[in-house]
């Protein structure tokens, strides 16, 4: 999948899709917190687990992503994107 | 409700543009203190109905000294694949004493636009857009 310039958790995007079906067993729809190669939790909102991760990790990168099996990409009718 | 109106002299063709400044999640200030963030940028933005989420530069991101806290992927009429696009958060200030907080929005080059933000349909999700093109005039009330 083409990203842009600078996407700096492919770490963390491995792990997740690497651990997304034992994910999917134990999480669907609640929200993965990753840094690096570790699961850092599993929490019941996107904002619960951006919380967590500022105040366990420090403002440093780390993926927050929705437990599912699919991921939906979202859509930008407009032209303005340079991407 | 707190109501933000702005008039164009030609708003069919700038489309619905306002300045907002764009600062760092209530959450990462309540980590961290006002003193240890960034104080929120002005960046002008384009109301577009048509994202599904807030857009900011790199550049804005850069300045706020953010980093990122996802990664999501995009489609836009201009690509064929799906684009993976970082993800920060963010509080978008629409005057000084109202912010929306606390949204999850993606970076993406706005190459060549003299708008440096999109607010898409998750801001917009909490509030009502009015759109009057006879007046030239929009407003977004919360």
């Amino acid at each position: 999948m083409p990203t842009t310039p600078a996407i700096d958790l492919e770490t963390e995007l491995r792990y997740f899709n690497e651990h997304r079906s034992e994910l999917l067993r134990e999480a669907s729809g609640r929200f993965a917190l990753v840094k690096g190669d570790a699961l850092i939790g599993i929490f019941s909102s996107e904002t619960e687990a951006i919380r967590h991760g500022y105040q366990t990790l420090g403002n440093v990168p780390f993926l927050v992503k929705q437990v599912a099996e699919v991921d939906i990409p979202l859509s930008f009718t407009a032209f303005n994107l340079g991407v | 409700m707190p109501s933000f109106e702005s008039s164009l002299p030609d708003l069919q063709t700038s489309g619905p543009i306002l300045q907002v400044f764009i600062g760092p999640s209530r959450e990462l200030i309540v980590a961290y203190g006002t003193e240890a963030v960034a104080s929120p940028i002005p960046v002008s933005a384009l109301v577009d109905t048509g994202a599904a989420a807030t857009v900011i530069t790199a550049e804005t991101a850069a300045l706020l000294g953010l980093r990122s806290v996802g990664a999501v992927s995009i489609h836009t009429p201009t690509t064929i694949d799906p684009v993976l696009c970082r993800q920060f958060h963010v509080n978008v200030h629409f005057s000084p004493v109202f912010a929306v907080e606390n949204i999850v929005v993606i970076e993406a080059p706005l190459t060549g636009q003299f708008f440096q933000c999109l607010i898409g349909r998750d801001v917009l999700s909490r509030g009502v857009l009015t759109y009057d093109g006879a007046r030239n005039r929009f407003s977004i009330t919360f």
